[in-house]
């Protein structure tokens, strides 16, 4: 009988062993945390940039824009209509007004929608499209002076109650949007004309 | 009794190798997701650039692309469609003369609605389309001030306001793939919602001129009209219609082919003004489209340069 104990060599490899393994372990479960904040956070991003290019959407869509100084409200007047019911674009010529309402417990972005070819079924909607997000602003980019809009300016643009907005102005092709919120800041160049 | 406790380090191995593949696999599975999410991204921007550049490359050069066309083809062509790839991506180019088209604005400042509604149907028979009219004008439209037309000019038509602006508001629940439907005859190359509502007699199309003629054209009349005006690109012709269609012809030009043409089909001179008959245009449209498989991408791109003190360009996207 045997009763020899292990050698030194095979504690030393037995070891070795283990503290790879130990490494491996906890680079997977520190690898698993990261994934895990960073699934977090492209969640949150992913539902911000599908925000961005609904916005985009809509001034794409949009012949006229009125901005509030303060970056709380931003309406746009055009063809960017969107069915209720299916949620599919019907070109309708519509007023779309992206405004912020504190809802329990962030700021949420909401999106209004109603047709301006149809007074007496304007079907107003609203939705939340965004939360998180305290200022959305769209600035004209590459030197373009914005241009008023005299159609809407004889319009005398009557906004809904509670709404305050700038002046009409027509949606340049190239426009930088800014969002801005507690954890974010994004600021995209766009071209939507 | 033989205790070999070798055993464990052979476990303990496997036991290593098993973890280190699952650890390769989760790498694997998280870069293929980063490799699909970066390609998705890069044809996106692919895209973005693509219409961009179609945009930019195209519509200010419409009138020129036309005329070309029409000097080629012995014809007037009042839209072309070219078919181009950017990257591995497809794209259709649909480029077309407004003001060869029935206006809608027009139809509705000279009638009433459910009248340029009829008109319409009439226009799309045969499309399908006839139970999707549905006009929703803007009700509050001012129409912007022009200032009133110089001597010697070509007559300038009455400014005509926008009651429609896109076929949002002519037609209901109709996607873009059914207004480019029909080849030259589809409801887009037929109808348009833009321009001063001037008619470019050197492009429009035989149904279109009888629609906005009404009444001031009989159809004999506009059958005469659009005979000579395809004479006019006979090949011995062509040079000088060609030119005439040309947006920097003179204006004294201009008037001397639209009343050629109404003098060769024996047609009062009074019509020219009625109907506000030119042969230059001023708003043209391009259609880019990208056929992804089953997945359609329709843009509208509208360049209105009708009044000079405030052109602009509309765009639709779907």
């Amino acid at each position: 009988m045997n009763r020899r104990g292990f050698t030194l060599i095979e504690l030393l490899v037995a070891s070795m062993l283990s503290v790879v393994l130990m490494g491996g372990v906890l680079m997977a479960l520190g690898g698993l945390a990261r994934d895990a904040k960073k699934t977090a956070g492209a969640e949150f991003l992913v539902g911000q940039q599908s925000f961005v290019q609904m916005l985009q959407w809509d001034l794409s869509n949009a012949r006229t824009m009125i901005q509030a100084s303060d970056a709380k409200t931003l309406v746009l007047i055009g063809h960017g209509g969107i069915d209720p019911d299916t949620l599919a674009p019907n070109g309708r010529l519509a007023r779309v007004i992206y405004f912020f309402r504190l809802s329990g417990g962030p700021w949420c972005l909401l999106r209004r929608q109603e047709y301006l070819d149809d007074p007496i079924r304007p079907r107003r909607w609203t939705e939340i499209v965004a939360s998180g997000v305290t200022r959305v602003s769209v600035v004209p980019a590459g030197g373009q002076t914005p241009a008023p809009d005299p159609q809407v300016l004889a319009d005398g643009n009557e906004l809904p109650a509670g709404i305050r907005a700038g002046l009409p102005m027509r949606v340049p092709q190239w426009v930088r949007i800014q969002v801005a919120g507690p954890a974010l800041a994004v600021e995209k160049l766009s071209c939507v004309k | 009794m033989k205790n070999n406790r070798r055993g464990y380090v052979l476990v303990m191995t496997l036991g290593l190798l098993m973890l280190a593949a699952t650890l390769l696999v989760t790498i694997g599975r998280a870069s293929t997701a980063r490799v699909l999410a970066a390609r998705i991204e890069q044809r996106e921007l692919q895209r973005r650039w693509a219409v961009v550049s179609c945009r930019n490359a195209v519509l200010p050069f419409a009138g020129d692309i036309l005329a070309r066309q029409e000097a080629l083809q012995n014809r007037p062509v009042p839209g072309y469609r070219a078919t181009i790839t950017l990257g591995d991506q497809r794209y259709a180019l649909l480029v077309s003369d407004e003001q060869a088209k029935a206006n809608v604005n027009l139809l509705l400042e000279r009638s009433d609605k459910s009248r340029a509604e009829a008109r319409i149907r009439e226009t799309l028979s045969g499309s399908g389309l006839g139970n999707s009219v549905l006009l929703r004008p803007e009700p509050r439209v001012h129409a912007e001030v022009v200032p009133a037309s110089v001597a010697g000019q070509p007559p300038q038509p009455v400014d005509l306001p926008n009651w429609m602006s896109g076929f949002g508001q002519v037609f209901t629940n109709v996607g873009p793939e059914r207004l480019l439907t029909g080849g030259p005859l589809a409801p887009a190359g037929q109808l348009t919602c833009w321009g001063n509502g001037a008619i470019n007699l050197m492009r429009v199309s035989e149904p279109a001129l009888r629609v906005v003629g009404t009444p001031a054209l009989t159809t004999i009349e506009a059958d005469r009209l659009i005979d000579a005006r395809n004479r006019a690109f006979a090949p011995r012709n062509v040079k000088s219609a060609a030119t005439a269609t040309v947006g920097a012809t003179p204006p004294a030009a201009n008037l001397d082919v639209v009343a050629n043409l109404l003098s060769q089909a024996r047609i009062n001179p009074k019509v020219r003004l009625d109907l506000a008959l030119t042969s230059t245009s001023t708003c043209y449209s391009l259609w880019i489209i990208r056929q992804d498989g089953q997945r359609g991408d329709y843009r509208l791109f509208v360049s209105d340069q009708s009044r000079p003190q405030s052109p602009r360009v509309d765009s639709f996207v779907w």
